[in-house]
């Protein structure tokens, strides 16, 4: 019998003996659609150079990610300090370029210490509508500019930015696969599980504290969670089969898992201490990956109910149970937008998989992505607009983020090793 | 033309429903076989051990011998027939997974036939309302009056829809984010654009799922009950039964919720719903 089971089991197998063909890297660049962006200036003021230039970076990148600005080039204008108001002069020659909004940051190297004054100015009245003073030490420098920009984000737009999320991602840098965060850029990576074995499938929950993931630690693939605050790590399943792929649900209480208990892959639920267990699925076939809508209500998973892996859709008590994709003799690996109005899978098309995005109503099927290599894994930035995943486009398995429309695609990991399996984190 | 053709896809579809319930009464009786076979295979071991346990110590040497004779061929008697059964039962196991398999495949063909279905019918709803429309106003210009058009909804939830199809569409998007009043409205009117509309028993249906999400068991048990009177022919209605038993076991009316949870298990046996209906049955007092 056709099995996802087995097929996973071949994943793993395949993670374990990792491969690595030669593949051209291709960027996809494709028009955004007519959304008004705000004309943005940022000018970084300071001594140091080498420091300047860095906070301009990280923070030019960090407002364009956010999609919201256009930056809008300012080699003209000069400035002295951090006013308070812009004056009339500067205020013309900005809004003569357009720029409706400036970013000013001073940046002074004080020791091991940076010291930030961030400020921002809307060009129309001059006046100032935000300043913080920020001071770190010079390891977390790309941290601050990332609060920064966050901040203009907030003040410009009202909603939450993703400057200061992070993605956790399996990689075998170290030789065994073994649990990773970086920030949301591809920076400041960091390996969090330590045990020489093989960890997969992480999942932040929905408070950024803790991540649950699938490990052999003991010797069985189990469900596991690590508390990022306390650095403490426990398990929550102890069958001596297979339990893999959790995911928490929107209010951090439940965690929907698979497992091979009752003789094939069904889906469970538990409490967030491994307790409660409760069956979810009753299918005849192999039902995995669940993912949670983020109103609770619904889960979608992959199962092969129907002779071949495809997504489903259910009530997260296990009422009423259907069939979203119909195009494509394999979609699996469902992950349901933050904003419950998409669901990006991957779907295999002529032999490797892509990213696709759905409606869950089944509407409106499209393919972001398009090789070469493999697509998969796909998880969404909180703010709903990128979706991060593992490609194998580059030859080795790499992190990359793309735009929900296809656009604007980026590669986060180069480090030489296979880079697996992203979760990005909640804002 | 819809209508024409539907009936194909209608016959093709009982066909392959009809043959997917045969399918999975072979099933069953194979999985029934396969029990059989197994019970008969324990009680011919659990023989052969009772006849060896039996055996006493030889009191004369010539007895001895031929009770060892007769055991001996006893014995490799057994071992053929067990050897026999254990083949069978192979076959049988192999035969029920080869089975299983195809009964998957059918229901993967169940699945796409009614999804191209639910497609086309969605479709001729919106050719309805769009006809409905026409003839209104053709109506309009024989009594001379002048042409006003007016979109076919006029929805206050689920805003900016105008056809059948788009309104409940957007509806289900509200669902799905959970606003659940827009949701509901949207339904509602969906269903009064639409009474006899193709989706009309899922409107109805997610508008008792609205009525759950929001905590208000007492509407939504009222509404499930009324996708099982009105459409006792939709395939929402053994969810809507669950759904009946688990808003009455919130309302903390046990005796109702067992009522429901029974009625699943009785009348749906093969369905994932009665699975969960015997988990509740067990755990209610």
């Amino acid at each position: 019998m056709k099995s996802i089971f087995r097929i996973i089991c071949l994943i793993l197998l395949i993670i374990v003996l990792t491969h690595s063909a030669i593949a051209e890297e291709v960027y996809l660049e494709t028009k955004r659609g007519a959304i008004q962006k705000i004309p943005i200036a940022v000018v970084i003021t300071g001594d140091d150079q080498e420091l300047k230039s860095a906070v301009r970076k990280v923070l030019v990148n960090d407002l364009e990610r956010s999609l919201y600005f256009d930056l809008i080039a300012n080699d003209s204008l000069r400035l002295k300090g951090v006013p308070e108001k812009l004056d009339e002069a500067m205020r013309g020659q900005l809004i003569s370029s357009g720029v409706e909004a400036l970013v000013v940051g001073q940046v002074v190297r004080d020791g091991e210490k940076i010291r930030l004054d961030g400020k921002l100015y809307e060009t129309g009245s001059g006046e100032l509508i935000y300043a913080k003073k920020y001071i770190g030490n010079n390891n977390i420098l790309r941290r601050i500019v990332h609060r920064l920009s966050d901040e203009i984000v907030f003040r410009m737009s009202g909603e939450k930015g993703i400057a200061q999320t992070r993605i956790v991602y399996v990689s075998d840098q170290a030789g065994r696969k073994e649990l990773y965060i970086m920030d949301y850029d591809g920076y400041s990576s960091k390996m969090i599980t330590g045990n020489r074995s093989i960890n997969i499938s992480p999942e932040w929950s929905p408070d950024g504290s803790r991540i649950t993931y699938m490990s052999y630690r003991d010797g069985n693939p189990d469900v596991y969670v690590v508390d990022l605050n306390t650095s403490r790590r426990w398990r929550l399943t102890d069958y001596s089969g297979l339990d893999i792929s959790p995911a928490w649900s929107p209010d951090g209480n439940t965690i929907a898992f698979s497992t091979g208990r009752d003789g094939n892959a069904e889906i469970y639920t538990m409490d967030r201490e491994g307790k409660g267990l409760k069956r979810v699925t009753y299918i005849r076939g192999e039902d995995v990956s669940p993912t949670w809508s983020p109103t609770g209500a619904e889960i979608a998973f992959t199962s092969d109910k129907g002779g071949s892996p495809q997504i489903y859709e259910m009530k997260s008590d296990g009422t009423n149970v259907r069939r979203l994709t119909f195009k494509g003799d394999y979609n699996s690996d469902p992950a349901w937008s933050p904003k419950g109005d998409r669901i990006a899978f991957a779907c295999r098309s002529g032999g490797s998989f892509r990213i696709c995005i759905i409606n869950p109503d089944g509407s409106d099927l499209r393919e972001i992505t398009n090789g070469p290599g493999s697509d998969e894994s796909p998880s969404w930035s909180p703010d709903g607009k990128w979706i991060t995943f593992a490609s194998s486009r580059g030859g080795k398995w790499n992190i990359y983020m793309i735009n929900a429309d296809g656009s604007r695609l980026e590669r986060l990991t180069n480090n030489g090793s296979n880079n697996l399996s992203p979760d990005w984190s909640p804002n | 033309m819809i209508k024409r053709l539907l009936s194909p896809l209608l016959i093709v579809s009982t066909i392959i429903t009809i043959s997917g319930c045969a399918m999975q009464s072979e099933f069953v009786d194979l999985e029934n076989e396969v029990n059989r076979m197994k019970v008969i295979l324990l009680q011919a071991q659990r023989e052969v051990s009772e006849l060896q346990k039996s055996q006493q110590p030889p009191q004369d040497d010539h007895i001895a011998v031929e009770i060892k004779e007769q055991f001996a061929k006893m014995d490799s008697q057994n071992t053929g027939s067990i050897d026999m059964l254990q083949k069978n039962q192979a076959d049988f196991e192999n035969r029920f997974t080869q089975l299983a398999t195809d009964v998957q495949v059918i229901q993967g063909s169940v699945e796409e036939n009614t999804h191209r279905m639910a497609e086309l019918t969605e479709n001729s709803d919106d050719h309805d309302a769009a006809i409905q429309e026409m003839s209104r106003r053709l109506d309009n210009l024989e009594a001379g009056q002048p042409p006003v058009h007016s979109p076919v909804v006029t929805p206050s939830g689920g805003a900016a829809a105008s056809t059948p199809s788009e309104l409940y569409n957007q509806s289900y998007k509200d669902y799905m984010s959970g606003n659940y009043d827009l949701a509901i409205e949207g339904f509602y009117n969906y269903l009064r654009q639409s009474p006899t509309g193709n989706l009309a028993p899922n409107a109805l249906y997610w508008i008792g799922e609205c009525y759950y999400s929001k905590g208000d068991y007492s509407k939504s048990v009222t509404v499930f009950e009324s996708v099982t009177i009105d459409y006792p022919k939709s395939d929402k209605i053994v969810s809507a039964f669950l759904k009946m038993g688990y808003g009455y076991e919130k309302l903390k009316n046990n005796d109702m919720a067992k009522l429901y949870f029974k009625k699943v298990v009785e009348q749906f046996p093969y369905s994932p719903e009665a699975s969960l209906a015997k988990v509740r049955l067990t755990d209610i007092k």
